[in-house]
């Protein structure tokens, strides 16, 4: 492997939820991974439509680990607040999503990255694609007004995401190619949608700006690779192949993984291969 | 002549229709009305409403106005017989070690207990919350009894139950096993908290129904009914029949809320409660 090592390397906070912070970042230590991805969710932060904890407070707890916070990603697995939003719920979300876009710019990470779901399933495909439209129009605009960038990351398993799929992912960069909008893969939901890396490598060139990893056994959850079907070596090859420099995150998030998250990073980052690259 | 006898044993362990309680928690990808709709085509009687986004919003400032739903509930003949607002999705849990989240929770399910007596439920469910996995659980057991206890005052004040589920190992240091619930009952000590039996927790930390009954008898109030990890029975190998015989043997006549949530139900929810229903249907007495 030629480009990438483990200090390109970023993990996602998701799977420390029973753990403080600062546990977080301890463990860390023992798998050599220095980025973070935060996880915008309790107990590592708060935000909602109402207001948010202070960002610049964990910036500096990570760096006085010697950790920088590289990417944020917007919390929207609960459904409280979704692209997909309706009545009640929809004017909440989008003062959210403004709070979210203040707390990453505050982080000084250029993008946040989100999901597109929250759209219900008994409602007419038309009248689906027509809101997340709206919301996306709406978004990128609040996005730019704070100086931010928007990473779609695809959710094949949940059918109430709009992005699901490379064609989904395509349809919507070209329906808005000159905005701040780029890609994400996620690759279990890569792999488990019957694609594969490479051809989203390929096919979406430099707007693919983010990846997470993980593996699957094709159920829907996000393992860690060592801990499914896929092997994770020949995924980072594949990255290196492309000379992918975006960022690249570990995001693993099994009921199982809650109590020791340490054993399936260490899992994950053996699995993967990688060495320091003095990067 | 074995089989048959045990079969006609069987066949006397019957239960109300109307302890069998449709949940939306697995309708999450759908509307709360559509949720309903499947309810009584499917002929429920009783429902048990999962307080969680995108069905009900509450947050620690303001809750949905509960006319709406409560005129939509009706309309289709059904009767709420619980209530819970969510605590396992990020923000708002029982046990928070972070005094401002603490408070927030608590604000959050005041207004999840006045919702509930709204909606003429007579039991919100909660769980204890949880502490990090790496500090004392002494503490976090004090916190979750402190906030059990202000909300157990609450809910007398609003003359509803609160009543108390465990959790599984990987979710909670605080409430896991019959003994952990004992423990924080006694700590509680208030005539409204009360008991929740989630037979997937009480089985997953290999304990039994009866068990439970032996430890709390008329203080179960309700159960969260479901197969091991919130699957449909015959699923996840639970021991449904003698499950059946412990309720009927010690006059159970709660609400049986039927807690389904694995994704590959999310899909088609309503096919997933007609199986529940089929595989029930042989211990419901017949009107």
């Amino acid at each position: 492997m030629n480009h990438i090592g483990i200090d390109q390397l970023g993990i996602n906070t998701v799977h420390y939820r029973y753990f403080t912070f600062e546990s977080f970042l301890e463990c860390q230590r023992k798998t050599g991974i220095r980025k973070i991805e935060l996880f915008g969710a309790p107990p590592h932060c708060w935000i909602d439509t109402y207001g948010s904890d202070d960002p610049v407070r964990l910036k500096e707890i990570a760096a006085m680990h010697g950790m920088s916070i590289s990417a944020f990603m917007i919390e929207t697995s609960s459904m409280r607040y979704t692209l997909g939003s309706e009545g009640i719920w929809l004017e909440r979300s989008e003062t959210y999503f403004e709070r979210c876009f203040l707390y990453a710019k505050a982080l000084g990470v250029p993008y946040a990255v989100i999901r597109s779901n929250g759209f219900l399933l008994n409602r007419r495909a038309e009248d689906r694609c027509k809101r997340f439209d709206r919301m996306l129009r709406r978004l990128l605009e609040t996005a730019e007004g704070c100086g931010m960038g928007i990473v779609l990351m695809p959710q094949f398993e949940d059918k109430t995401s709009m992005i699901r799929s490379l064609k989904d992912m395509l349809f919507w960069l070209e329906h808005y190619p000159d905005a701040g909008l780029y890609a994400g893969a996620d690759i279990a939901s890569v792999y488990e949608g019957g694609s594969n890396i490479e051809t989203w490598l390929s096919a979406l060139g430099n707007k693919l700006r983010h990846i997470h990893l993980s593996s699957t056994v094709f159920d829907g959850n996000r393992r860690c690779f060592g801990d499914g079907y896929l092997n994770g070596s020949e995924i980072m090859q594949i990255l290196d192949e492309h000379a992918f420099t975006g960022v690249i995150t570990l995001y693993h998030d099994l009921r199982k993984y809650w109590t020791d998250p340490l054993s399936a990073d260490l899992k994950a980052v053996s699995a993967l291969g990688l060495q320091e690259t003095g990067k | 002549m074995n089989t048959k006898k045990k079969t006609e044993n069987r066949r006397e362990y019957k239960i109300n229709r109307e302890m069998l309680a449709g949940m939306n928690l697995q309708y999450r990808w759908y509307s709360f009305d559509y949720f309903l709709d499947a309810m009584q085509e499917l002929g429920f009687r009783s429902i048990a409403v999962w307080g969680g986004p995108p069905h009900f919003y509450c947050d620690h400032l303001m809750y949905e106005d509960t006319k709406k739903i409560k005129n939509s509930i009706r309309n289709r003949s059904l009767k709420i017989t619980g209530f819970l607002v969510t605590a396992s999705q990020y923000r708002y849990q029982p046990a928070y070690e972070e005094p401002e989240q603490f408070e927030r929770s608590f604000r959050y399910f005041s207004k999840g207990l006045c919702a509930c007596a709204e909606l003429e439920s007579p039991i919100m469910t909660i769980c204890s919350g949880y502490g990090y996995f790496d500090h004392s659980r002494q503490d976090a057991f004090s916190r979750s009894a402190d906030m059990l206890h202000r909300l157990s005052e609450k809910a007398e004040e609003y003359g509803v139950l609160l009543a108390l589920e465990s959790l599984k190992m990987s979710e909670s240091q605080i409430c896991v096993s019959l003994h952990d619930v004992r423990e924080m009952m006694d700590a509680v000590s208030h005539p409204a908290l009360k008991v929740i039996a989630d037979t997937g927790a009480i089985y997953d930390n290999g304990e039994t129904l009866e068990q439970w009954f032996g430890e709390f008898g008329d203080d179960i109030v309700g159960m969260h009914f479901v197969d091991r990890q919130h699957m449909l029975w015959g699923e996840g190998g639970l021991p449904l029949d003698s499950m059946i015989a412990s309720i009927v043997n010690h006059r159970f006549t709660g609400p049986l809320m039927l807690e389904t949530s694995v994704r590959k139900y999310m899909d088609d929810p309503k096919a997933a409660d007609q199986r529940a229903l089929n595989i029930l249907d042989r211990f419901v007495r017949k009107e």
